[in-house]
């Protein structure tokens, strides 16, 4: 009985189809299989009652053992079977990804590091007043900065803000001092467009107002803001700048991301590239925020925000990011 | 502005300086310097001629022979020019010549005739670009001189950025460089050498009047007679040539290149016609012809300049009168330098497009002491030019010449904390002296005198000093240090916020791709469509009348951008947030907006899920939701509809959802369904969901089963929900809609509704009999209410 047992054990390890399964199946457990044919031949009457008892113990045992052997080796070649009917090459089926602008994109990741540094994130208005966008800028009427920017005039007097600083005396008016905050958002220039000008654009505006705010927090925090926003420990420089808001006013420069200052194509052999205006807060905006000069001063700073998406991407013209072109869009 | 670095060397030694580092070195201290533009000059064998004899060649058209003395023989050349004469001195390029153009002067038979010489245009030199004259020189250059002792074969110009120098109106000519750079390499700057006017004491004074002073703060003037106007020498006409202005005769040269010089523009009237000067404003509109010959409509509010009889002869600031312009024959002539107002001359330059070369520095504000030193300057470079001239007037002044002393106190303490860094005060002083600020020390403060030449706009408050100090001892010396700040928690806008969740709702989890379109609608595709929408605010300068109109609505532009890509797509989800305008507010506004093919969806079904994203949306942002359907002709988003969904949270209307009707829809892509939903996410910004509480999970099993329903087919979903809402249990825990049939075994005028009712209790497991009672007790609603049941 236990050589019939090992037999099967050889027999069914080594059986690969369904086919072949059945006909162990018959040979064994069948009706004139096996088990039954040793069963035949078996003599009861020599044995005792004892002997009768363990002899179709072990029987049913051997029985119930090959039945269930049979059916999972059954699952099993079945399973297989089951497995070779799919082509596991063939191409994925994908849900529907959506995209975010990567305006939106970019535009989450730098107030995710502005906010990581304590800066207010703070929201603005497109259409402005003369008052916001300009005069309380220091820039009257007559100021001749006001030819730098090309401005879209409304019937009713207001104007779509030039530059997100349109926010400064408004923010500082909200919340006075000590304050961080950064302001990002369209802005607006009339603009004859081509491959780098557009008539609408975004910008993030920065501004911290606190106690002895100096030029070397300046180069600090732009550095640090940066150097995050272009994963890369970057170099910055500053350089003297005009803007009416700002004394002193600086354009800063970065180190040429590609070339590392050696000079290249991207930053046309400078070996750095201009990137944002900034300087210390001039005290006729301070005192137009309603911030007491005698205690507080600060530092603002302007990045296009347009600018950067262009740069990180290398996307060519600027008139993508309004076209709405699916074409774009998908890549981001 | 272009800079010439030979003209920078007249004031302060450059020469062993490499311009691309002198270049760098202003970029870092004063001003960008865009570009350096390297010229070369071939001028080998190229002299001074003088014309002996000039001829025409007989049918030869234009072609002329011209006998040329280059001071030592004669020469032949046949030239183009046509207008010379016996005496004209002129450049001659002599056989070996080889010209930045390509030309090869060698011995050449030009119309029948032997030429071994060429006669110059600016161009054949690269003095200018474009200038195809012959160059002519004063009558006293002498023929024979070679070009190169005149000019340099090797010029360099630097290309300064103008937008940098809109608060430095002392750094529109050379010299206010040659200070800056004089400052920045510590190097000696000389003094700009003037006339001696005292000669012309006691002469007969020009009566001048200034209407208001305000508007003309000086008005100086001189006559001069016997003026020897002829062209100027090689070095000015190639100076100005290389700042690409044209090269007149050696009195407008000479005006020009002051204002290059100084900074401060001077004009020369025709000095027979004119006894006297009024400043005035025009008291009405008229025409006046300007020296560039155009008639030019002058409105009231005009600074001009009239002579003693009240005839307009000037534009103040930005040009001359055609009358008054000296003519070639002249010799006698009235000088003007004045100090105007520069909101003015910017106000009228503007309105008129006429941005002259003076009007760009008048409208700096400039000093009014430069009115005077610019005559005085001009009338020196007349006599070292070596051209006759008879002073015959006292030099006249009107106004006053004296700039508002400023003294600026500015505490050392101040200086330090706002660099960051402590500076010795004796490097503090030596700096501000490079630059000519005069400096006093006074307990812990400087008391700093600011030197006339730099406006008040410019330097007027301590910040503009630290400015002076910090940029010339250098920016890139001062070490960044983080700024030491109380921590507190940082605040984000709540609709921001909003923003950010709802935009990564629908692009992470909903397939929606997100777009940006302009603040404006556009009109020619709101006219196609026949989409009206309510009057908003108005561009007065749109970049195209067709886009004057601000964006009430987001849907229109978006209708705009499925019209664009469905050539590319024939189904797609976009959705915009933006601003959107009325009359005299803005609000954030969401806009979805699916579009699908007909033929390849189920309608109802495709209007469920969308209805089905907007539903997860406002659990996304954790707010209620209810829909009313507006069965009425309404207008939404600009699109006139017969059937709308409202979408209301909390009893406000939140929102609008709806299908674009065919009649728009067509005209943007055919046999396309278009289903829109706006959500108004300013009303959105407050939780209106109170967060659920944990609740205790049953220990016992649930059970259901479900009920099949008929209703005729024009009963909507809202009142079987009603229905059903009636009905309550102990037992029942609720019920869902699983499906709609309509086909066999059901009449065609009627639809089949299947629900599942789920039942369980707290407490124990449920019996068979009470299911079965559950189930009892709502067949008998059922047939209370009325309805069939399967």
């Amino acid at each position: 009985m236990e050589n019939l047992k090992l037999t099967f054990e050889k027999s069914i390890s080594s059986i690969t189809t369904m086919e072949e399964l059945s006909k162990l199946k018959s040979t064994y457990l069948g009706k004139k299989g096996l088990l039954k044919e040793f069963q035949h031949k078996t003599s009861f009457d020599a044995m005792n009652p004892n002997e009768k008892r363990r002899y179709g113990k072990r029987f049913n045992d051997i029985k119930s053992h090959m039945a269930k052997s049979i059916a999972e080796k059954q699952k099993t070649l079945e399973d297989k079977n089951l497995i070779k009917t799919i082509d596991l090459t063939l191409p994925s089926i994908r849900n529907q990804k959506g995209r975010l602008h990567p305006i939106s994109a970019i535009r989450i990741e730098l107030e995710d590091i502005c906010s990581s540094m304590g800066f207010m994130i703070l929201n603005g208005k497109e259409v402005e007043t003369d008052y916001n966008n300009f005069q309380s800028l220091n820039t009257p009427k007559d100021h001749p900065a006001r030819d730098m920017q090309d401005t879209f005039w409304l019937s009713n007097g207001k104007l779509l803000r030039t530059q997100t600083s349109a926010n400064q005396v408004q923010a500082m008016k909200q919340w006075g001092a000590p304050l961080r905050a950064v302001f990002l958002g369209k802005c607006f220039r009339y603009e004859t467009m081509d491959t780098t000008h557009e008539t609408t654009f975004y910008q993030m505006e920065g501004i911290v107002v606190d106690r002895n705010i100096s030029i070397a927090n300046v180069i600090a925090v732009m550095k640090e803001i940066l150097s995050a926003v272009f994963h890369h420990n970057v170099e910055v420089r500053l350089r003297p700048g005009y803007f009416p808001f700002v004394e002193p006013a600086f354009e800063l420069d970065i180190k040429c991301l590609i070339c590392g200052g050696t000079g290249c194509k991207g930053c046309k052999n400078a070996g750095w590239l201009e990137l944002l205006p900034c300087g210390l807060i001039h005290p006729v905006v301070l005192k137009n925020g309603g911030i007491d000069t005698e205690i507080y001063n600060g530092f603002a700073f302007g990045l296009g925000l347009t600018r950067l998406v262009m740069m990180r991407y290398q996307i060519p013209d600027i008139r993508y990011f309004n076209s709405g072109d699916y074409r774009f869009l998908q890549q981001f | 502005m272009k800079l010439l670095l030979s003209w920078l060397n007249d004031y302060v030694s450059i020469s062993d300086i490499d311009p691309f580092d002198l270049a760098e070195k202003l970029t870092m201290a004063t001003a960008e310097i865009e570009d350096v533009i390297k010229i070369e000059r071939k001028l080998e064998h190229v002299v001074i001629g003088e014309v002996v004899s000039f001829k025409k060649i007989l049918n030869k058209g234009c072609l002329s022979e011209v006998i040329v003395s280059n001071g030592e023989k004669a020469v032949r050349t046949v030239t183009h020019f046509n207008n010379l004469k016996r005496g004209d001195k002129i450049v001659l390029a002599m056989r070996g010549a080889v010209l930045n153009n390509g030309i090869y002067v060698q011995l050449k038979e030009i119309a029948g005739v032997e030429s071994i010489g060429k006669i110059c245009s600016a161009a054949d030199l690269n003095l200018g670009p474009f200038d195809e004259e012959a160059i002519r020189l004063p009558s006293d250059s002498l023929a024979g001189t070679k070009v190169s002792d005149l000019i340099n074969s090797i010029e360099y110009i630097l290309e300064v950025d103008n937008k940098s120098l809109t608060h430095r109106p002392d750094l529109w000519g050379h010299y206010g460089f040659a200070r800056e750079i004089a400052a920045i390499l510590q190097r000696p700057l000389k003094n700009l050498e003037t006339i001696n006017l005292d000669k012309s004491i006691g002469l007969p004074s020009i009566p001048i009047k200034i209407k208001d002073h305000e508007s003309c703060q000086v008005y100086c003037a001189v006559k001069l007679n016997k003026l020897n106007v002829e062209p100027s020498s090689l070095k000015i006409q190639s100076r100005l040539k290389a700042l690409d202005q044209k090269a007149v005769n050696n009195l407008v040269d000479l005006s020009n290149y002051v204002m290059f010089e100084i900074g401060q523009p001077t004009h020369a009237f025709e000095g027979s016609k004119i006894n006297g000067i009024i400043v005035r404003f025009l008291d009405s509109n008229k025409q006046f012809q300007t020296l560039d010959r155009l008639e030019r409509n002058l409105v009231a509010s005009d600074l001009v300049i009239c002579d003693e009889a009240n005839n307009t002869i000037a534009l103040a600031g930005i040009m001359g009168g055609a009358d008054s312009q000296i003519s070639t024959t002249t010799n006698s002539i009235l000088l003007e330098s004045a100090n105007f107002k520069g909101s003015l001359v910017r106000k009228t330059a503007r309105r008129l497009s006429l941005h002259t070369e003076a009007s760009k520095r008048f409208e700096k504000q400039l000093p009014s002491s430069l009115s005077e030193l610019a005559i005085k300057r001009l009338l020196h470079l007349l006599s070292s030019e070596n051209i006759g001239f008879e002073i015959s007037s006292a030099l006249s002044i009107e106004g006053s010449l004296e700039d508002q002393s400023r003294k600026i106190e500015v505490p050392m303490d101040f200086l330090h904390r706002r660099m960051g860094k402590q500076l010795q005060l004796s490097l503090v002083k030596k700096l501000l002296e490079s630059i000519g600020f005069f400096v006093i020390e006074k307990e812990n403060k400087i008391v700093v005198t600011v030197p006339p030449y730099r406006s008040q706009q410019d330097i007027s408050i301590p910040e503009d000093i630290l400015e002076e100090i910090a940029r010339l001892y250098g920016y890139e010396k001062i070490q960044p240090v983080l700024p030491n700040t109380p921590m507190k928690t940082s605040y984000i806008d709540p609709v921001l916020n909003l923003e950010r969740r709802v935009r990564s709702y629908l692009t992470e989890r909903c397939g929606f791709m997100e777009v940006q379109t302009y603040n404006w609608f556009d009109d020619e595709l709101l006219q196609s469509l026949e989409i009206r929408v309510t009057e908003g605010q108005v561009l007065l300068n749109p970049t195209s009348p067709k886009s004057s109109n601000l964006r009430s609505c987001l849907l229109p532009n978006l209708l705009g951008v499925v019209q664009k890509n469905i050539h590319y797509r024939s189904e797609g989800r976009i959705f915009e947030i933006g601003k959107v305008f009325n009359q005299d507010n803005e609000e954030t506004v969401l806009t979805g907006l699916v579009y699908e093919n007909l033929n390849e969806i189920d309608l109802e079904d495709f209007f469920r899920r969308k209805k089905g994203v907007v539903e997860e949306c406002m659990d996304a942002i954790e707010q209620s939701h209810a829909f009313k359907v507006i069965d009425s002709k309404t207008t939404a988003e600009g699109i006139k509809t017969n059937r709308l969904l409202e979408i209301g949270s909390n009893d406000r209307k939140v929102g609008v959802m709806g299908i674009v009707p065919q009649t728009i829809s067509s005209k943007i892509a055919p046999n396309t369904i278009l289903v829109f939903c706006t959500l108004f996410l300013e009303k959105l910004v407050k939780p209106g969901l109170q967060k659920q509480l944990f609740h205790q999970i049953s220990k016992y099993p649930d059970s259901w089963f479900d009920f099949s329903l008929i209703y005729t087919d024009q009963t909507p979903y809202e009142r079987i929900a009603s229905q059903l809402e009636r009905f309550s249990d102990p037992l029942l825990q609720g019920y869902s809609f699983l499906y709609k049939y309509q086909g066999r075994e059901i009449p065609g005028d009627k639809v089949c509704y299947t629900f599942r009712f789920k039942v369980a209790a707290n407490d124990h497991t449920l019996s068979k009999e009470e299911i079965e009672q559950v189930h009892f007790r709502l067949q008998d609603h059922f047939r209370a209410e009325g309805i069939q049941m399967r």
